[in-house]
């Protein structure tokens, strides 16, 4: 169980990023697009943005299979459990 | 199932203990936050477009803002996690000072912003999108709060030395968990402030 | 490096007796303490549901060993209907959370996992010590709960929304706000653990402990701290959320303050489901161990077993809204959930059929473990298969919330918790405190405890289908349930005896502590791990970490000397 050198990227480039990210999502909101895709899109960049961080500065890129799994099983989980209930919590009230 | 196994055999994973176990604890604590989101979410899509409103009353910038301390904080950590595998032992407690410095800060303008919204009349008890605000946005600061108290007990024992040669790899346990709490607060961010 | 740990096990004697016997990070201690918590909060739980039963029996009469209550929780033995919901609340909380889970999981999973796996500790051995003494904590919140104004919580042990939102439903104000923080510390209890169990199994393993070579029972501690770690997060924002209801006036879950309290049964019910599975895995995986030692047989279908657990597991995310067929929800969902329901019985039916299996042809020892193993398994097979019409949304609709559900949910946790935790007391009882327990006084424990508890649950079907409704205070206010008030009465007889039985436990137990046979090192010619060490174990378990060279069941082997072949003796590997 060696476990001394890990594999380091160039963190200031995903930072940068991760900051460009950040400015259009808050761009996009005062753009005249309607609510529907603006709301989508600004998601989609968290995420992209949530996975930047699990992978590069969370290392989840670097890491055994089994480690990956143990993180996205929850959110599977989680998405599953919010989209079974959107008709009986939304639509059902 | 018979017969001897080799040593290699045996090795079914190369992840520390340790790690292993941070891994396992953000696994849960993925489940408290998605399902705390999740009771967000679905709320907001059953209001309507009710809550809209009440969501005009917060303050974008200051969230930016204060997004980009996080990330910032974030940066710094990993880059103290990577002096540490360097044996830049100077480097890495200076990147130490700056991450519990930037999450003083988070948390400074996060009191700032709880008490402009108090002083307008906001307060948890003006309708349920302000409820969920502070209590998401509450929640969220007792882990910076936690993240800051651990990052700052490396940080003494980087300065007085003791951190070595045992225990440096406990910056790296410390720096998934307060990665775990900037993503957290990526999506908090345009749940919260920008999805009116 | 051994030689010195050893040395420095010799030492251990110097340890004071605080930190040897109270704050130890020794993982068979801090599982002998979950242990005492478990069988102390169980003589809580059945002290509850005698008062329950005695209510249902004869209503409003006064509960002989009651009388020392004080007002105003009950007046002179007479049990008024406040305290009645209070005790059918605090009877499930403690049962479920602080008797189920720590018996199975926090004793056997703390005391047998390293062993069983060949190490030398748990993973986090603090952590570990931090787990038994939060649940301790959690126990002792539970327990306070009683005594502030206004009693222990009354809202059911699923404390339903907007029943357990507002004060004003029940005129619980603390008793409630406690419940939920002795529960949040009990998850935080056993989200440690959980942790521990896992990163223990996967980084730890001796050489040669391959996943496809742990015994059954470590496989099965594993998925259940995997489901629980899953599947409280939900539960866990909700608390948060029902507390701040409860606390600060916001309305999350009350429908005029524009809460939805539905909301509250799904996160309850999301992990509520899978934790019944979290109580039930464990229990199974002390079946899994004995039954193959005592019919001197491989375990069937080693691998068929893990596999249906785990696909059990993950089915048990997806059946939550069975619970709620009733309640209002989206009658869309009810089929989905139906189908789901009937699904998970699949991998469950196939591990109790592994079960009649390992059994077939097998020469069958009937000592007492292997008798609480079979009547676990009998019994649960009534549990299991009358799940099937609770699952089922029309079945449900007439028998919800009847005593029908009751007698189901009883048939399945208690052969599981009681019955497999017995098994697993009885077995493993030498390992723990190096004596065996009394095998005549343990048989006659074992058919007092089954015919007993057939006696109080059978019936208990009839009643529900009758209409008899559960949480109930005074049956006789009902014209319709008077003819079956003798049945009422009948299962109140079986369950004074049921409790009056475990006495000969309790003595059994506390007799072989101290005056029972001395065990030796593999009394039940076992072949798992912890069978090769010798009580006292020291701290660190093994002298020398053991090399695995077999499966976890080899029983009657051909061509062997004996007809078990321990898992770290290397003989030559016999083929066929």
């Amino acid at each position: 169980m060696t476990d001394t050198k890990h594999a380091h990227p160039n963190y200031i480039v995903i930072w940068a990023w991760l900051v460009f990210l950040l400015a259009i999502s808050v761009v996009a909101v005062y753009l005249p697009f309607s609510q529907w895709i603006t709301v989508t899109f600004i998601f989609v960049v968290a995420a992209v943005k949530a996975v930047i961080v699990a992978m590069y500065f969370m290392h989840l890129k670097f890491e055994e299979s089994l480690v990956r799994y143990i993180a996205i099983i929850p959110v599977l989980l989680f998405i599953i459990m919010t989209l079974s209930l959107i008709p009986d919590t939304v639509y059902n009230r | 199932m018979s017969g001897a196994t080799t040593v290699s055999e045996y090795q079914a994973t190369h992840t520390v203990p340790g790690r292993m176990g941070i891994w396992w604890f953000l696994a849960s604590e993925i489940m408290v936050f998605g399902g705390f989101l999740a009771i967000y979410i679905l709320y907001r899509m059953a209001s309507g477009g009710a809550w809209a409103e009440m969501a005009n009353h917060v303050s974008a910038p200051i969230g930016t803002f204060n997004t980009i301390i996080l990330l910032t904080s974030s940066l710094t950590m990993v880059k103290a996690f990577e002096a540490i595998d360097n044996e830049k032992r100077k480097q890495a407690t200076n990147f130490l000072l700056i991450t519990v410095i930037l999450g003083l800060a988070f948390l400074g303008v996060k009191a700032f912003e709880y008490s402009s919204e108090i002083a307008l009349g906001f307060t948890p008890l003006s309708g349920t999108f302000w409820a969920f605000y502070y209590a998401l946005t509450g929640l969220h600061g007792l882990h910076i709060v936690a993240g800051v108290i651990f990052n700052a007990s490396l940080l003494v024992m980087a300065m007085k030395g003791t951190l070595w040669p045992n225990t440096q790899h406990r910056v790296e346990y410390a720096g998934l968990y307060w990665h775990f709490v900037d993503i957290v607060w990526i999506f908090l961010f345009p749940l919260l402030y920008l999805s009116y | 490096m051994t030689e010195q740990k050893n040395a420095e096990n010799g030492h251990s004697e110097e340890l004071s007796f605080w930190r040897k016997y109270v704050f130890s990070t020794d993982h068979k201690v801090v599982g002998k303490q979950y242990l005492f918590i478990a069988l102390f909060m169980a003589i809580l739980g059945g002290v509850m549901a005698y008062y329950m039963r005695w209510q249902l029996a004869w209503p409003e009469t006064a509960v002989p060993g009651a009388g020392w209550i004080p007002e105003p929780t009950a007046f002179g033995g007479i049990i008024p209907p406040e305290f009645y919901n209070a005790l059918t609340t605090m009877h499930g909380t403690i049962m479920v959370f602080f008797v189920g889970m720590p018996f199975l999981l926090g004793a056997f999973g703390n005391f047998l996992l390293p062993l069983m796996i060949g190490a030398k500790d748990m993973a986090f051995p603090r952590l570990n010590m931090m787990s038994v003494w939060t649940l301790f904590l959690a126990s002792l919140v539970m327990i306070a709960s009683f005594f502030v104004e206004g009693g222990a919580a009354s809202a059911g042990w699923t404390g339903y929304a907007p029943l357990s939102a507002d004060p004003i439903h029940t005129g619980v104000t603390w008793g409630l706000n406690l419940w939920i923080l002795g529960l949040a510390l009990e998850f935080t209890s056993f989200l440690m653990g959980g942790i521990n169990f896992l990163t223990t199994t996967i980084t730890m393993r001796a050489p040669g402990m391959t996943m496809y070579r742990l015994p059954l029972m470590v496989w099965m501690q594993i998925t259940a701290a995997v489901i629980f770690m899953l599947s409280v997060g939900p539960l866990i924002a909700g608390a948060i959320l029902l507390l701040l209801d409860r606390t600060v006036g916001t309305g999350f879950f009350i429908p005029e303050l524009g809460g939805d309290p539905l909301l509250w049964q799904h996160l309850f019910w999301f992990f509520g489901h899978p934790e019944v599975y979290v109580v039930l895995l464990p229990g199974f995986g002390a079946i899994m161990e004995i039954l193959p030692v005592f019919s001197r047989k491989p375990i069937f279908a080693y691998k068929t077993i893990i596999w249906s657990t785990i696909i059990a597991g993950a089915l048990s995310f997806l059946v939550w809204a069975h619970h709620m067929f009733v309640s209002g929800m989206d009658p869309r969902l009810a089929m989905p959930f139906s189908i789901t329901t009937i699904l998970i019985s699949v991998p469950f039916a196939v591990v109790i059929f592994a079960f009649m299996a390992t059994l077939w042809g097998g020469s069958i020892r009937f000592t007492t473990p292997m008798l609480f193993a079979l009547g676990t398994v009998m019994t649960f097979i009534v549990g299991g298969a009358t799940g099937i019409f609770n699952g089922s949304a029309p079945v449900d609709i007439f028998i919800h919330d009847t005593h029908f559900v009751v007698a189901h949910f009883h048939f399945t946790l208690f052969p599981d918790v009681f019955l497999g935790g017995f098994a697993a007391l009885y077995f493993w009882f030498p390992k723990m405190f190096g004596r065996m327990m009394n095998e005549t006084l343990g048989k006659i424990h074992f058919w007092v405890t089954t015919i007993a508890f057939n006696a109080v649950f059978i019936p208990m079907f009839v009643l529900g289908l009758g209409g008899s409704m559960r949480r109930v205070y005074n049956p006789l206010q009902y014209d319709f349930l008077k003819p079956m008030q003798g049945i009422n009465e009948f299962i109140t007889y079986a369950a004074i005896v049921l409790l009056l039985g475990q006495f000969i436990f309790m003595f059994n137990f506390f007799w072989s502590m101290f005056k029972g046979k001395k065990a030796e090192r593999n009394p039940w010619n076992a072949t798992t791990l912890e069978w090769s060490v010798s009580y006292p174990i020291p701290h660190d378990n093994f002298a020398t970490i053991p090399t695995v060279y077999h499966g976890p069941y080899e029983y009657s082997l051909p061509g062997n000397k004996s007809d078990w072949q321990p898992q770290h003796e290397e003989n030559e590997p016999v083929s066929g």
